[in-house]
């Protein structure tokens, strides 16, 4: 700097004005990258009841949510797990087939989440997705977790 | 009955915990003093020189770690010199020299 | 018992908001028995929580099931160790421990502050009252840990993934942070309104913001070692809402951590500062919101959720009070200096900044993605690992590349030709590194090549910066390099202690990418005599082993592990059966070796006729992550271990100019 006065904000020096557009840039920038992202990768998937699933969704990937009712087979064994899953507010129900690792909590009246394709009334879930939800023993009645396999 | 009783003695307790301070007789020292726009404007000065002053510190150890090079050094320490030689010029101006 | 753990709430809540009018009128009155009893408030209010939480603590240790929340998360057969752990282990314990965090570190605050900050005492009361007072309101109205009803013979017992020794520690310590930012928020806020908007407040709130900083870093890395280990699905992050939440403040808290240097310095990013603690201390509450209670799995679940409109109260007040004292005060807030030079340190802090800011962003845009296209249209999606994934590399790898760039450049302004000089080596080492990943064949992930170069660059900037550093004093002052070195650290503690951080980090990214990007895995039915192999691991199956534990039955698949003909010993990775929860959890097996790689192993299965499901992963260099946290911690230690130097300094200024206040 040569001169020792200090640029004031309304008479910004050239470099000043230059760090403000550089700024300005790396924003739009940021922004850019989240646009572009959100609206070009498909990176999100509709999650379903099982009523809503068995209407319109044929053969897309779908995350699909409801309550076990009733359970047969071993997912570890090359047949795989068949289980029945029911609305969490409706009556409806649909058969799932299943591969891969069971969580602890898995069993028959809990709340679950898997990811997969529906064909020909089949849930045919993608392997190693079965989430189950918290069981609501220590949550509030109301609040059924959204936790993981991690939490 | 106990528990009604227990809690009746911890409200008490609280109770005059924190009315006592409001009852007892006042004193002097009961008005905190306000924050003045002198001392708003002593207090700006005196950052305003202690971060000269830092800056200045700094630009030497900086320097000697050649993390900058001696002609950008001499420009920023002269720059910074007179704003802290600028910051106390004002606060001497603000503060009549006692005595 | 309960009504007196209800009464000393209630009691709690109403002196709380005796608390904030106390504050007020002494703030507005200039009255200082105001101040004196709205402070004795403050006290009865930990008092009376103490109260609360011992009643709660002592129901749970005699099994008095006729409080509903003992009953729902313990059992007579819980061993005595997780008794601690179930205080947190309902929504109600956790927000009662937070009211007991919040009001302590409150009183401390206050002490803290009571000389340097005294025109700053009746508003911090009144906005640590007021936090206060949200959080006992959740207690007595929506979330009481004192709810009675006829007492069943045994108890729920505690989800078995809460009993667990990380259990114990990764909550409170997560809670600890979360409530901790509730500091610099409160002296943001006092300072405004105070009209103190000169530095005093930042330097005050610096520390907590560093220690609440560490506190949610370590609680994080707890968890994530938690889930590594112990809930087995073979990763350690799961970008689950909850992870997410202590993530968000994390990140922000990151930023504020580094702007704060620029506004001591140069007097600017006053006004940006305090919009960072605001929502440092806003996600915080979001993620105490988050973690207790499932409203984000679907706008019904919010709106039947009793707790919910309680927290957007809560986040509109926060942020809305904050905006509001923001542009009253903005004539105050005014920046003293400007960016010099776009080559300067406090331009790399600003893109640091942006960046972190944006991370953070992204992480609560994929958080609450699910009510927003709920809210738009009529079909709830949701975003996962991909999603948060692409913003991580995005975002992180300029990030720690300006980790690298941040040391080398001097504050106020370098020229292209002393960077040019200090660039060399560390690039140079950028390039090796990266050539060398490539010659290895790790060219199958092009971030992790990325990744692994830009650690490099960064590792040899922050060594050349010890060295530098030493070899000045060395000529200065004619010391060894020892001493040299020793004195740098002990003089300049933030500087060094935060270079020991970023180390940490560097180590955390390279165990990351190298146990996600660089894994090997196998799965299998095994019956046996038969096996598995797993990068240069082949794994035998002998048979099934049953085991009794205090309240679960175990049984564990055991398996020799040879590698390259020589055995390895045997791994026994297992399901527990737990009695009385009735559930089951997976024990995972790992062995580390020697190059801090791990061989994990899960039981996904156990057949009828003896047959075994086993997954099996090899993952190098993960235990980087777990060495990581030492580095973290030690950093973080050095970096709030207090500095008499800089705190005289400070005194010295404040000492010139008699200022109103306590003394």
């Amino acid at each position: 700097m040569s001169d020792a006065a200090p640029a004031t904000p309304e008479n910004p020096k050239p470099g000043i004005r230059h760090v403000r557009l550089v700024i300005a840039l790396a924003v739009a920038s940021l922004l850019g990258t989240f646009a572009v992202y959100t609206a070009f990768a498909d990176s999100s998937i509709p999650v379903l009841g099982v009523a809503q699933a068995s209407t319109g969704y044929d053969g897309q990937k779908v995350r699909l949510e409801g309550k076990v009712t009733e359970t047969s087979g071993d997912a570890a064994d090359p047949h795989g797990m068949r289980f029945i899953l029911q609305d969490n507010e409706h009556a409806a129900t649909m058969p799932v087939e299943y591969h891969g690792a069971v969580p602890d909590a898995y069993r028959v009246g809990r709340a679950i989440v898997i990811d997969g394709t529906f064909k020909n009334g089949v849930f045919t879930a993608i392997p190693d997705t079965l989430v189950t939800k918290c069981p609501s023993k220590y949550q509030d009645k109301a609040t059924t977790s959204t936790s993981s396999g991690s939490s | 009955m106990i528990a009604a009783l227990v809690l009746g003695l911890i409200a008490l307790a609280v109770v005059i915990g924190v009315a006592w301070p409001l009852v007892r007789p006042a004193s002097a020292g009961d008005q905190l003093d306000p924050f003045t726009e002198g001392q708003r404007r002593r207090l700006a000065l005196r950052e305003e020189r202690d971060l000269a002053l830092g800056a200045l510190k700094e630009l030497e150890v900086d320097h000697a770690t050649h993390h900058i090079g001696d002609e950008d050094y001499a420009e920023l320490v002269a720059d910074y010199r007179a704003r802290a030689a600028e910051a106390i010029r004002k606060l001497d101006a603000e503060i009549p020299p006692v005595g | 018992m309960a009504l007196i753990g209800q009464g000393a709430l209630i009691l709690a809540l109403l002196l709380a908001i005796y608390a904030a009018a106390g504050g007020l009128f002494a703030g507005l009155g200039r009255d200082r028995r105001f101040l004196t009893s709205a402070r004795n408030a403050l006290w009865a209010i930990l008092a009376l929580v103490v109260i609360a939480d011992a009643i709660f603590l002592y129901a749970i240790f005699t099994h008095d099931f006729s409080f509903k929340v003992v009953a729902d998360t313990t059992s007579r057969s819980l061993p005595a160790g997780y008794m601690f752990t179930a205080w947190w282990g309902s929504q109600a314990g956790s927000l009662l421990l937070w009211v007991t965090i919040l009001g302590a570190f409150s009183l401390l605050a206050l002490r803290a502050t009571r000389r340097a900050l005294g025109e700053l005492q009746p508003w911090l009361i009144m906005v640590l009252a007021l936090i206060g007072a949200f959080f006992l309101v959740l207690l007595v109205v929506p979330a009481s840990p004192f709810v009675t009803q006829l007492a069943p013979a045994d108890g729920l017992g505690l989800n078995p993934s809460l009993q667990n020794p990380y259990m114990a520690i990764h909550p409170p310590a997560l809670y600890l942070g979360y409530v901790g930012l509730a500091i610099p928020f409160a002296l943001a806020m006092a300072a405004m309104i105070a009209g103190r908007t000169d530095a005093r407040w930042l330097v005050a709130s610096r520390r907590w913001t560093l220690a609440s900083w560490g506190f949610l870093g370590i609680g994080m890395l707890l968890g994530s070692h938690w889930a590594y280990t112990e809930v087995g699905w073979g990763g350690f992050w799961a970008w689950d809402p909850v992870e997410n939440a202590a993530l968000m403040p994390w990140l922000v808290a990151t930023a504020f951590l580094h702007s704060v240097m620029v506004q001591e310095r140069k007097g600017m990013l006053k006004v940006w500062n305090i919009c960072l603690i605001s929502g440092a201390f806003a996600l915080s509450i979001f993620g105490t919101f988050l973690t207790r209670s499932g409203i984000l799995s679907s706008i019904h679940a919010f709106v039947s959720t009793n707790i919910g409109w309680y927290f957007v109260f809560a986040l509109a007040a926060v942020l809305g009070g904050a905006f509001g004292l923001i542009l009253w005060r903005l004539p105050l807030l005014k920046a003293d200096q400007r960016i010099e030079s776009l080559v300067s340190r406090e331009a790399t802090f600003l893109f640091n900044n942006l960046l972190l800011v944006g991370l953070a962003f992204a992480v609560l845009w994929g958080v609450i993605f699910p009510l927003l296209t709920e809210a738009v249209g009529s079909v709830r999606e949701t975003v996962s690992t991909p999603f948060y994934v692409f913003f991580v590399v995005a975002f992180g790898i300029p990030l720690l590349f300006l980790m690298g760039v941040g040391p080398l450049i001097a504050w106020r302004r370098a020229s292209l030709k002393q960077l040019r000089r200090s660039f060399l080596w560390p690039v140079v080492a950028g390039l090796i590194a990266g050539g060398v990943m490539i010659g290895f064949g790790l060219d199958s992930s092009w971030p992790g090549v990325a990744a692994g170069s830009v650690c490099a660059f960064v590792t040899v900037t922050i060594l050349s910066e010890f060295v530098r550093g030493a070899a000045a004093r060395r000529s200065i002052h004619g010391e060894n390099w020892l001493v040299a070195l020793l004195h740098l650290i002990g003089r300049n503690r933030r500087r060094y202690g935060g270079y020991i951080v970023h180390l940490g980090v560097i180590l955390f990214v390279i165990g990351a990418i190298g146990s996600s990007a660089y894994e090997t895995r196998a799965e299998g039915l095994l019956k046996p005599g038969q096996s598995l192999t797993v990068g240069s691991n082949v794994l035998t199956f002998s048979g099934v082993e049953k085991t009794r534990g205090p309240n679960y039955v175990e049984r564990a698949a055991v398996l020799n592990v040879t590698s390259d003909g020589s055995s390895l010993g045997t791994l026994k990775p297992a399901k527990r059966a737990y009695i009385r929860e009735q559930t089951t959890s997976n024990e995972v097996a790992i062995r580390t070796t020697m190059t801090a790689g791990d061989l994990f192993i899960i039981l996904d299965g156990i057949r009828g006729d003896g047959a075994v499901q086993i997954k099996a992963f090899y993952k190098p260099v993960v235990g980087l992550l777990w060495i990581a946290g030492f580095f973290f911690v030690g950093g973080v230690i050095l970096c709030v271990w207090p500095d008499e130097r800089e705190a005289r300094r400070i005194l010295r200024r404040y000492a010139e100019e008699p200022l109103p206040g306590e003394s």
